[in-house]
């Protein structure tokens, strides 16, 4: 992870979400940084805050929520730039949406508009931001067809959304994600509502256009296999705070967070035949507006001491690359 | 012919939905999707039937409950005699009447994927999980009440749950009331479709394990329906794989993982994701997506996508035979292919 020069550097990000039933802490003090060309990993469960942050990284907060506090800064050739400063609507963030950074959703149908051509969507994206004429996108968008592997694409440039199987279009949507060469990919569960083979093409997909446009990956999750076949490094997300950090053999190997411990546990495994039983973690994510004192994770932690009902632990250094939010891997404060 | 334990057979089940167009509704075509299945499920055993979306997982489940009515074929199941203490004879589910079917709840439930849409917002936890009973006419209303105590308690809810109404819950807590909901009255066999693909990880697991704590308690035979493997394999004894309405394979679950005979299976396994960063695994692509059951494939409806396939799979439908003791397959080839199975890391 410490790249000579990051492509995007994210500090102390705080979003809040100001509602009637109060504010829901969602992303709360987040740190991290992606490489160019790396995959950064964000595993988690509903309500972490992963997506949160990534809709953030992409100037996507709207009211009730808010950025209060951090930045988001994106390194380019002509300096840096902080997304949590620009305006949602304004000129800038449009510009760097889609040349910059592209986003990938789970739902492919609710990002794709159902009354327009795929092709002729692919297209108004390429337009928007290249100077090209019509003829010469149209002919951009079905090599893009192409390339993630959608048969038949002058054909298939003429089907509405709905004329395509989900697997077609999450791979249409990233055709349209990768138009114009985006230096990182923001991936929020491509592949959560895909069939299992249907996933492993995606995924495959998603690795051979990785090489091909040298993309930085930042990838979404709940799903610790997914992870470990895609991300370089992973971050393990825990009520809007990263709890940890590490290369992906590391994290795997030796998890130090019992939260990350717990997550693996939970998992069947594949190739285990032993008839193990599942060390689930107990009791349910507290909600994001109850602001409790000290380690988010304590109520539900195993080995939670005394001092973790008091106090919040920082996120620091256990290992090489490797950092832990828990007073367990910490000299007594 | 039917082994003593054995819970329930089924033979043939076939189950079409008619596509019907125009003014007059005429039936253009029927969606096949379940298209002559073949299973027994042993009592006190658990079954995983896995599949992807659109195999006819859900409807093989609902229809050996008659939640949908079957097209044809036979649902052999080993009910309990009024007082409850004696095996009847094999009753036929799938021509029974519904003063039958009624009796027959009592012994066949089911658990449903989503907690949210399965339970009535209008009603409490106890009058969910009590609804069984009162519709059984089983208890008074104290003895009812004293039931859904000891049902939640089982499920890991407490007594106070019982006043509350489902919005009040999380995923995890309302598919536990899905579930004492499904055991108040007691049944030999519980359908499980999907019951924890809408939960989060750590939940989960969580309600894994209860649904083996309880199989263990009372007894319990599950069907359990599922497209996740690995959770398939850690819960079930023997596995069912099911390919556009049919049933491909079926083995031990230690046998099926480790010494697949079904290409598919075989391209299955291959596709998921292991949770092990130096866990290479090469995958054998599939290419395309599963095939309309409305117009199935020739021949065996895998052939199009299978890698193995020769003159005869795209002409003559295999047979759905045993190549072991317990190992069931319908393919041509199985005999003289050698495919891989899951290596124990």
């Amino acid at each position: 992870m410490a790249a000579a020069e990051p492509l995007i550097e994210v500090k102390g990000l705080k979003v809040h979400f100001h509602t009637e039933d109060g504010v829901a802490l969602a992303v709360d003090g987040v740190d991290f940084s992606i490489a160019p060309e790396r995959t950064l990993g964000v595993v988690g469960e509903s309500g972490c805050g992963k997506s949160v942050t990534a809709r953030a990284i992409m100037g996507l907060i709207e009211p009730p929520g808010r950025i209060e506090q951090g930045e988001i800064l994106l390194h380019g050739p002509d300096g840096i730039v902080d997304i949590a400063g620009l305006d949602p609507r304004g000129a800038e963030i449009r510009d760097i949406r889609g040349t910059e950074i592209a986003m990938i959703f789970q739902e492919p149908m609710t990002s794709l508009n159902p009354v327009f051509k795929i092709g002729d969507q692919i297209v108004e994206a390429i337009l928007l931001h290249e100077n090209l004429s019509r003829s010469q996108a149209r002919e951009r968008a079905i090599d893009l067809l192409a390339a993630v592997g959608i048969p038949m694409p002058r054909q298939r440039f003429d089907h509405f959304p709905h004329q395509l199987s989900g697997g077609m279009r999450q791979r249409a949507m990233i055709a349209m994600a990768m138009s114009c060469n985006p230096r990182l990919l923001i991936a929020d569960e491509p592949t959560t509502a895909l069939d299992v083979t249907i996933q492993a093409q995606v995924l495959d997909l998603m690795n051979a256009l990785r090489r091909d446009f040298n993309t930085a990956i930042l990838f979404i999750t709940h799903d610790l296999g997914v992870i470990a076949g895609m991300a370089d490094d992973v971050v393990v997300m825990y009520l809007g705070k990263i709890v940890e950090s590490a290369p992906v053999r590391e994290i795997f190997r030796h998890p130090k967070h019992p939260y990350t411990q717990g997550l693996m546990g939970s998992i069947p495994s594949l190739t285990d035949w032993g008839a193990r039983r599942l060390t689930a973690i107990e009791g349910v994510v507290p909600s994001p507006f109850a602001h409790a004192q000290g380690c988010g994770f304590a109520p539900r932690c195993p080995h939670a001491m005394e001092v973790c009902r008091r106090r919040s632990p920082d996120l620091l250094k256990v290992g090489p690359g490797h950092t832990a939010a828990c007073f367990l891997h910490q000299a007594a404060p | 012919m039917t082994a003593e334990n054995t819970l329930l057979e089924v033979r043939n089940l076939r189950k079409y939905f008619p596509v019907r167009k125009g003014l007059l509704q005429r039936t253009v075509a029927q969606i096949k999707a379940v298209d002559g299945v073949d299973l027994t499920i042993r009592t006190g055993e658990t079954l995983g039937l896995v599949g992807e979306s659109g195999c006819g997982k859900t409807t093989t489940g609902r229809t050996i409950l008659r939640l949908v009515e079957p097209t044809g074929g036979e649902i052999l199941f080993r009910g309990r005699s009024l007082a409850g203490d004696t095996d009847t004879a094999m009753t036929d589910v799938a021509t029974a009447s519904p003063a039958q079917i009624k009796l027959l709840r009592r012994d066949m439930q089911i658990i449903f994927q989503d907690p949210y849409s399965s339970l009535d917002p209008r009603m409490t936890v106890g009058e969910i999980v009590g609804e069984p009973l009162q519709i059984q006419g089983l208890m008074s209303r104290s003895e009812r009440m004293a039931r859904v105590l000891d049902l939640l308690g089982a499920v890991g809810l407490s007594a106070d749950h019982a006043r509350r109404y489902p919005h009040e819950f999380s995923g995890g807590q309302r598919q536990r009331i899905g579930i004492a909901r499904a055991l108040a009255l007691n049944p030999r066999l519980v359908v499980a479709d999907e019951p924890v693909s809408a939960l989060d990880v750590s939940i989960q697991a969580q309600v894994i394990n209860l649904l083996q704590d309880l199989q263990e308690q009372f007894g319990l035979t599950y069907l359990f329906i599922a497209h996740d493997l690995s959770v398939v394999k850690h819960i079930s004894n023997r596995v069912a794989v099911m390919y556009l309405g049919k049933i491909v394979e079926l083995a031990d679950t230690r046998e099926l993982f480790g010494n697949p005979r079904h290409p598919y299976t075989e391209a299955l396994l291959s596709a998921v994701p292991v949770a092990d960063p130096d866990f290479k695994v090469e995958r054998i692509p599939l290419e395309g997506d599963v095939p309309s059951p409305v117009n199935p494939p020739s021949g065996c409806h895998f052939h199009p996508r299978c890698r193995y396939a020769q003159d005869v799979c795209r002409t003559e439908p295999p047979a759905y035979r045993a190549v072991g003791q317990t190992h069931f397959v319908s393919c041509h080839r199985a005999d003289e292919l050698s495919l891989r199975g899951m290596r124990s890391s």
